[in-house]
């Protein structure tokens, strides 16, 4: 099912055509009206006429998280302040958050850009949509909420936690679509089940759309076992307007990004290079289609590659593979690069372990992982949570080359955050 | 049936408050505590406790609601003689029989012995015992 069949499916010209007019009139817009690129492009000697094909994209300065929180607050903005029609922040940690403007119209794009995501999955105007992202500041849960609002679902702004109420709503309204995190959706399939409910059976969940944290394959498949839903992965960052810059089809195979709002390059972190499909690099995203605050070649800091061959699902948009990791997701532990995500994998392949676990690094570097167990395959044997451990340090030490030490945990024991579950805690004294 | 009984097995994390946890559960349920047992993994991270109870189902289910991981392991509550050797009469009946005994425990009071013991053959320990001349107690006549 398409949204906008034309533009999903447009031949590569028509789509390159419509990107290289996009660029020209985003840099000639900037080179007029923000002192911030002004700046940068006099310094690289840029002008209204550098663009002239597609691949001088590269000739333009790239754009970096600092740069965003360094313009804090309106640094990156280029309307006038009566056009401006949302703020949204991004979920920083540390300092200043990057502010982030939107007009009417760029609210409109990425509403309809996510009205394509949810008819791409199979969502439907008789659907009910059950909102489970952080409404706020977030930009994850309303740019969605608007492209369900687009297609004509019913709505129902849940929000995150609280999974008493989830279900209920669920229950008593037919929920038949979710966006949620990754770690909420393992929690709160565990929680159903507490309730002497089957989660594939007694709700009526049949798409679920999980984002916001980068997750396995091998959590994809739990979640959509737990609730007999197919899931579908939801790649955003509020610097490119939030949740659906990246969504999967039902080839459940990378993900799709909408080529007439975003120009994709990949490149080599150290080199800065562009590299080709199939090699392993950062994304970076130029905004082609806004008004309020285009971004020149974004360093998103996700690493993966683009998929060359063509989409069975017959949208020509380009297709990167699951992440790989963020760049700044990576740890370093006695020396070997880790990314959360391998040890993921082994905790999901492992049985007898459960859906929640967290990373600590302490003392002089030491790594622990501590995982809850399953509930559901504990079968009371000592030896048995021994060979569990066994098998996770070992596994673990093959993966990413740093022997851990390994704790179970009663399920239910780690907190579940409402946003972005965090994964690693570094405690080392380094 | 061999009249082995069935202990529950509670995963237990290493830290003050889980006994009281788990126990506290079963005592608002109304379940009573025969016997218990906590037993410590490599390392001292986790552990186990056992429980015979008197309704084991209702355990399980509470125990489940309130979040713990639970299961049953089998076990055998052997009525002994109080007398000097009993305790190594039965260990060299099973040493001979090549079974290992993972887990044992008994008391002596006004009286009375039991020993507690889990093995990785449950029904050929049970049997071989019988025929030693072992009295075997099913849950009902610990309950009694």
């Amino acid at each position: 099912m398409f949204w906008e069949q034309d533009i999903e499916t447009a031949s590569r010209e028509s789509l390159q055509a419509l990107q290289l007019a996009r660029l020209k009139e985003t840099v000639g817009r900037l080179a007029q009206k923000s002192p911030f690129y002004q700046e940068k492009f006099r310094a690289s000697g840029l002008n209204n006429d550098s663009i002239r094909s597609l691949d001088d994209v590269r000739r333009l300065p790239f754009t970096t998280s600092a740069d965003l929180r360094a313009q804090y607050p309106d640094g990156f903005n280029i309307v006038p302040k009566e056009d401006l029609f949302r703020l949204h922040t991004s979920s920083g940690t540390t300092g200043k958050p990057k502010a982030l403007f939107f007009t009417r119209k760029d609210i409109d794009i990425l509403a309809n850009n996510f009205a394509r995501c949810l008819t791409m999955v199979g969502c439907k105007k008789s659907d009910v949509f059950q909102n489970m992202m952080t409404y706020g500041l977030f930009t994850g849960a309303m740019m969605s909420h608007y492209g369900a609002e687009k297609i004509g679902m019913l709505a129902i702004p849940a929000g995150p936690g609280n999974s008493e109420r989830q279900l209920m709503l669920m229950q008593d309204f037919g929920t038949t679509v979710a966006h949620i995190t990754p770690s909420y959706a393992l929690y709160y399939a565990n929680f159903v089940e507490k309730k002497g409910l089957n989660p594939a059976k007694d709700l009526s969940l049949r798409i679920i759309l999980v984002g916001a944290e980068s997750y396995t394959e091998e959590t994809r498949r739990k979640i959509e076992t737990a609730f007999g839903a197919d899931v579908f992965n939801c790649y955003g960052l509020s610097e490119m307007g939030g949740p659906g810059v990246g969504f999967e089809c039902p080839a459940k195979n990378g993900v799709h990004l909408w080529e007439d709002t975003y120009l994709v390059e990949i490149i080599d972190p150290k080199t800065l290079e562009p590299l080709p499909p199939g090699e392993t690099g950062e994304l970076v995203i130029t905004s082609i289609n806004r008004e309020a605050m285009p971004i020149l070649r974004y360093r998103t800091g996700d690493l993966t590659y683009m998929i060359a061959e063509p989409c069975p699902c017959g949208r020509t948009h380009v297709r990167v593979a699951r992440f790989k990791g963020r760049s700044d997701d990576m740890i370093v532990v006695k020396g070997a690069n880790v990314y959360p995500q391998q040890i993921e994998r082994v905790l999901m392949d492992t049985k007898g372990v459960g859906r929640n676990y967290v990373i600590v690094l302490q003392g002089l570097d030491e790594m622990i992982i501590k995982v809850e167990l399953d509930a559901e395959t504990f079968d009371g044997k000592v030896e048995n949570l021994e060979k569990i451990q066994k098998s996770i340090v070992e596994h673990v030490r093959s993966a990413v080359q740093v022997k851990p030490s390994v704790e179970l945990l009663a399920p239910g024991t780690l907190p579940v955050s409402e946003g972005k579950t965090k994964r690693v805690i570094d405690n080392r004294s380094l | 049936m061999e009249n082995e009984v069935k202990l529950l097995s509670v995963f237990a994390e290493n830290k003050p408050g889980f006994l009281a946890k788990a126990t506290k559960v079963l005592g608002d349920a109304k379940i009573n505590i025969f016997w218990f047992k906590i037993i410590d993994a490599e390392g001292d991270k986790f552990g186990l406790i056992r429980f015979l109870v008197d309704r084991r189902e209702e355990a399980i289910q509470s125990l489940k609601v309130a979040g713990f991981a639970v299961s049953t392991v089998p076990a055998l509550a052997i009525d002994a003689e109080n007398t000097p050797g009993t305790l190594a009469k039965l260990a060299d009946t099973l040493y001979k029989l090549d079974i290992n005994v993972r887990n044992g425990s008994g008391y002596y009071l006004n009286g009375r012995v039991v020993l507690m013991i889990e093995t990785n053959q449950i029904q050929v320990t049970a049997k071989a015992l019988r025929e030693k001349g072992y009295k075997i107690l099913s849950e009902k006549e610990i309950a009694e």
